[in-house]
């Protein structure tokens, strides 16, 4: 028996708080507490230091960039691009919201928390709020941590204060986002693993579409184009809009941070930033709803709304079964059997597992989801194949489009330099740029071109399929060319905002009349060259030192001259762009040679941090440009001139793979032959694609010792022909 | 006072738990609710808690719906047939959190019970065992002072020792306070010594809910022998005769009527032996529910 002493003692020890109060509950949450405390100290200040340690250790192996900005840097990658830091958030998220209502998932606990004298809207918000603070407080105290820290360490840079303010509100909108979407997950589910389950299903929801969408495009449309999706705004998908500005920068170690930089990233960054907030507010709203609708009585069932659960088993088995079809496509060469089978039994897993989740003896079986997702995928499949939908040859009327865009996509598309968040400029393979300038007028002759285009799109890609399927079987009975056209894409600019994009190839002997229409118009010739935004301004002006432009033909070389001409050069180059360039002239006459701008190695300002190789070619009738060329001396006429030649060895592969090898060394000869000799060496606009004919190798021998220039002295250069039946015969005649 | 009129409650699947269940529950009474597994036991209960909410009908406390309603279930307290405590929890962390929850929580008393009861504080709760667990709940009731204490199968399965315990503890707090106490059993036995008003539960609705010292007083079970076994036809014709059972001359009587009136029938007939027996609730049930029709030995367990 205890004493009265002792009695008095244990009264004194009671803790009287409330059950709902926060500190109640981090008390029963002290596991998902202290998992993120640790999480957040360690991804953050502990981090950091070892960061900073690192980089200090590191500098004495590259003295390049003073070891100030690098700390600075490594500061601004730990707190602002920490895609662990980002990961860590969204898992976090995740655990926090299953966790704080996992007692809705066990009647034992539903009926321990739900007796108690609270409401569900006070039980809700105490555990919300809780949910939220549970990863509030360490991220901030860890972001505070950072500071000193850092300042320490002389990591410290004045905006990196806002800097840290705007990433740790960033990141704090990525986890409510996160976080009331699986509470939304929570509340529909009546267990953990189909509360794990919604999770998935609603973060990625968005995402996994747009991959159904793009792929089913690019699978089976060869008119498709990928790149009409770069700037799809996601609604709903919390970690795509935050991953959308935050993804670690490649070049980011070099670049130093700066207010611009940050003012740079908030402007960018607002509007998905805004979307964050919205999916946050929306969904708690939701979570908030579903919890007073949900049955306490569903504790342990694998979903609380049936129909739910059917929807989730019904959309799962459409997307699991659509994805295997197109890995079946593609593996089996389209077999429809094997298809079909396989789109079927993927459906059906899917739908049992589902329903094996449901637990519920309630939740009918239902064998017709099987088939309802089976058979939609099957449409699909089947409207895709056979382009049901008229996608391959649709184009808008003639009355109902704007203007039109044409960008050259022969490998990875159109080049262009943006500038980054820290002011430097980052070349880009994407269309946006030609897209957001081109405005061709003359729509009629555009259409006409992508009738034609998208024509032989299809059935080059046919002829891919095709040979695909059969490159094990007759490869070599295989006479399939794929060099018999330029890729490119056509935008169709609707008069009602909307935009369509086809991919299109354009047939190297498509009528040159319709060509030159479309290509000698202001508006092509105006948008082909990147000449007068900001970046080509910058370039202009703060072309420095560090910069040189040089002449090159294949064969010869010139001097390097000052790169502070870049902006005399552009001036010159746009003036011929503007007035000469058209198709034909680009298709039936050679460059001359091209101008490259470079830049040198000793870098050290930090504007272009990266080594620029900006090549434009330069046609026989650029006169500006060829004047700037010649009033600097960089400019040669010839390949090689003749007078160089010592000799030319000509190799022809006869059908039968036989070489005949036949020496030219006569003046006269090498006088004749030399105007019929090209270089492979370079790349334009509507260049031939077999334009040389590599079976007729011509290898041409300088002289030694005559000349004092270093690139002739007795160096051989490969030549070629031009092929057999090119257009650029012409040039011959 | 709890007043349960037309009350409904179904679950997926098109199961019935409740079904059009009226009820009502005098204060400062014992009062034991009755049923087989499946009978709506635990579900009434979680209803009356406030844990689920009925299809149709309603359920009042004191004239307030318990539903939603913080203010009434302070006056509640629930300990369901698998009570929970916090994981790594000891008695005082449990105690600290209904004393946040109940504002009279009685912490002395509680410390001072749980000493009584033998339950060590100190020791996490994981390791008590099941009845351990059972008492502790009980005490976490009782002091948590609230006017209202639901116990599903509570007492089921505590030692006849700790039963006797918990009943005086039940009786002492109905003679101190305003108290009503609501126990389930699916086993009539463990109910009998505790119950002063009993609810017969059966498929989601109420077969029959009386006070005990009236059905008693209803009911008798008297044990006879007949000095002349001939004449037993004729006296049989002045008796209600629930239940006869006959072992060789001995013959054993549960009648309707009360005491004097049944004792005055036997006094004027010559007997070898008579004796007065106490009536089992299991016996009580018997007799109550087969007037109206039911198998009741089918319905609850003895």
């Amino acid at each position: 028996m205890m004493s009265e002493n002792s009695l008095q003692a244990e009264k004194k020890n009671v803790k009287k708080y409330d059950s709902m109060s926060q500190r109640a509950l981090f008390m029963r949450r002290k596991w998902v507490v202290l998992i993120t405390i640790v999480s957040c100290l360690l991804i953050y200040p502990v981090s950091l230091v070892i960061g900073l340690i690192s980089t200090i250790n590191l500098n004495m192996f590259d003295a390049g960039v003073p070891v100030g900005i690098k700390l600075v840097n490594t500061f601004n990658l730990m707190l602002g691009n920490n895609i662990v830091g980002f990961m860590a958030t969204a898992v976090l998220a995740v655990l926090s919201a299953t966790q704080g209502f996992s007692y809705l998932f066990n009647r034992v606990t539903a009926d321990f928390y739900e007796s108690s004298p609270h409401t569900k809207k006070q039980r809700f918000r105490a555990l919300f709020v809780n949910g939220l603070l549970i990863y509030y407080i360490p991220i901030i105290i860890s972001f505070v941590l950072c500071f000193p820290a850092a300042a320490l360490m002389g990591a410290m840079h004045p905006a990196m204060i806002l800097q840290g303010i705007i990433q740790l509100l960033e990141l704090m909108l990525l986890y409510s986002a996160v976080y009331s979407i699986c509470i939304v997950g929570a509340m529909l589910s009546g267990n953990i693993l189909t509360a794990m389950l919604f999770d998935l299903f609603l973060l990625l929801i968005e995402d996994v579409t747009f991959m159904a969408i793009d792929a089913c495009g690019s699978n089976y449309f060869a008119t498709w184009y990928n790149g009409s999706t770069a700037d799809r705004t996601h609604f709903f998908s919390p970690l795509a809009n935050y991953l959308k500005t935050h993804m670690p920068d490649p070049y980011f170690g070099s670049r130093p941070f700066t207010s611009q930089v940050m003012m740079a990233h908030i402007m960018k960054s607002w509007p998905d930033d805004l979307r964050l907030l919205v999916i946050f507010g929306i969904f708690a709203a939701l979570g908030l709803l579903l919890y007073k609708k949900r049955p306490i009585e569903c504790a342990g069932r694998g979903f609380v709304f049936i129909v739910t659960g059917y929807i989730l088993k019904v959309i799962g088995a459409f997307y699991i079964s659509l994805f295997t079809a197109i890995m079946l496509e593609n593996i089996t060469g389209g077999d429809v059997f094997v298809v079909f089978a396989g789109v079927l039994i993927s459906s059906a897993i899917v739908c049992i597992m589902v329903q094996v989740l449901m637990i519920d003896g309630s939740a009918k079986k239902k064998l017709y989801h099987v088939a309802i997702s089976a058979l939609a995928v099957i449409a699909i499949v089947i409207v895709c194949r056979f382009d049901l939908i008229g996608f391959e040859n649709y184009i808008p009327s003639e009355n109902s489009i704007d203007s039109c865009a044409l960008m050259n996509f022969n490998d990875s598309g159109f080049s262009y330099f943006e500038k980054d968040d820290y002011g430097a400029y980052e070349e880009q393979y994407d269309g946006r740029y030609i897209f957001n300038r081109m405005k061709l007028k003359n729509v009629a002759d555009v259409i006409e071109l992508a009738r034609e285009g998208q024509r032989l799109k299809c059935e080059n890609e046919r002829m891919y399929k095709g040979f695909s399927r059969s490159y094990y079987d007759d490869y070599e009975e295989m006479d399939v060319s794929f060099s018999n056209s330029w890729n490119y894409v056509v935008l169709f600019n609707l008069k009602n905002g909307k935009k369509v994009y086809r991919m299109i190839s354009i047939p190297v002997d498509v009528d040159a009349t319709l060509m030159d229409r479309i290509t000698s118009s202001d508006e092509f010739r105006s948008a082909i060259l990147q000449c007068e935004d900001d970046f080509v301004n910058e370039l202009k002006n703060s072309a420095g030192k560090n910069h040189t432009l040089m002449f090159y033909n294949g064969c010869r070389e010139s001097k390097r001259i000052d790169g502070t001409l870049i902006g005399e050069f552009l001036d010159a180059y746009e003036k011929d762009i503007k007035t000469k360039y058209s198709y034909s002239d680009s298709r039936f006459n050679m460059p001359k040679g091209s101008v490259q701008f470079n830049e040198k190695d000793d870098n050290t300002d930090y504007i272009f941090d990266q080594s620029y190789f900006l090549n434009y070619p330069v046609f026989e009738d650029y006169d500006n440009t060829i004047a700037f060329l010649k009033q600097h001396d960089i400019y040669f006429d010839e390949l090689i001139p003749l007078e160089m030649v010592d000799s030319i060895r000509v190799t022809e592969t006869g059908d039968d793979g036989e070489e005949k090898e036949t020496e030219y060394t006569s003046e006269t000869e090498i006088s004749e032959l030399m105007p019929k000799l090209y270089s492979d060496y370079g790349t334009w606009d509507w260049q031939d694609p077999g334009y040389v004919d590599y079976e007729r190798q011509a290898d041409v021998t300088t002289k030694r010792d005559i000349y004092e220039d270093e690139y002739f002295k007795g160096e051989t250069y490969t030549l070629y022909f031009l092929s057999e039946g090119s257009l650029k015969k012409s040039i011959d005649r | 006072m709890i007043e349960i009129k037309g009350l409904n409650k179904s679950f997926e699947g098109g199961i019935k738990a409740v079904n059009e269940l009226n009820l009502t529950i005098a204060d400062n009474q014992v009062f034991g609710l009755i049923g087989t597994n499946g009978a709506g036991k635990s579900t009434l209960m979680r209803m009356m808690s406030g844990v689920l909410k009925a299809d149709s009908g309603e359920i009042k406390i004191d004239s307030e719906y318990v539903y939603e309603n913080p203010m009434v279930k302070k006056q509640i307290f629930f300990i369901p047939d698998e009570a929970y405590f916090f994981q790594w929890a000891d008695a005082n962390a449990m105690r600290d959190y209904y004393a946040g929850i109940y504002t009279d929580f009685d912490s002395e008393r509680f410390d001072k019970l749980t000493s009584e009861f033998g339950l060590k504080k100190e020791n996490k709760i994981i390791t008590y065992s099941k009845g351990m667990k059972k008492q502790l709940s009980l005490i976490m009731g009782l002091c948590a002072k609230t006017k209202y204490l639901y116990c599903d199968e509570t007492f089921d399965g505590l030692d006849p020792v700790m039963r006797q315990a918990a009943k005086s503890l039940l009786a002492k707090e109905i003679d101190e306070r305003d108290f009503t106490p609501v126990i389930t059993s699916h086993n009539l036995r463990e109910l009998e010594d505790i119950c002063e008003h009993v609810g017969l539960l059966h498929q989601g609705g109420v077969l029959l809910s009386k006070d005990l010292d009236d059905m008693k007083l209803n009911l008798q079970k008297v044990q006879c022998v007949f000095a002349d076994e001939s004449r037993r036809g004729d006296f049989e014709k002045n008796l209600d005769i629930l239940i006869h059972e006959e072992r060789g001359r001995l013959h054993t009587y549960t009648l309707r009527g009360e005491r004097p009136q049944i004792e005055s029938i036997f006094a004027n007939e010559e007997m070898v032996f008579f004796e007065n027996l106490s009536l089992t609730l299991e016996e009580i049930f018997i007799c109550e529910t087969e007037v109206a029709g039911y198998d009741v030995r089918k319905l609850i367990a003895g």
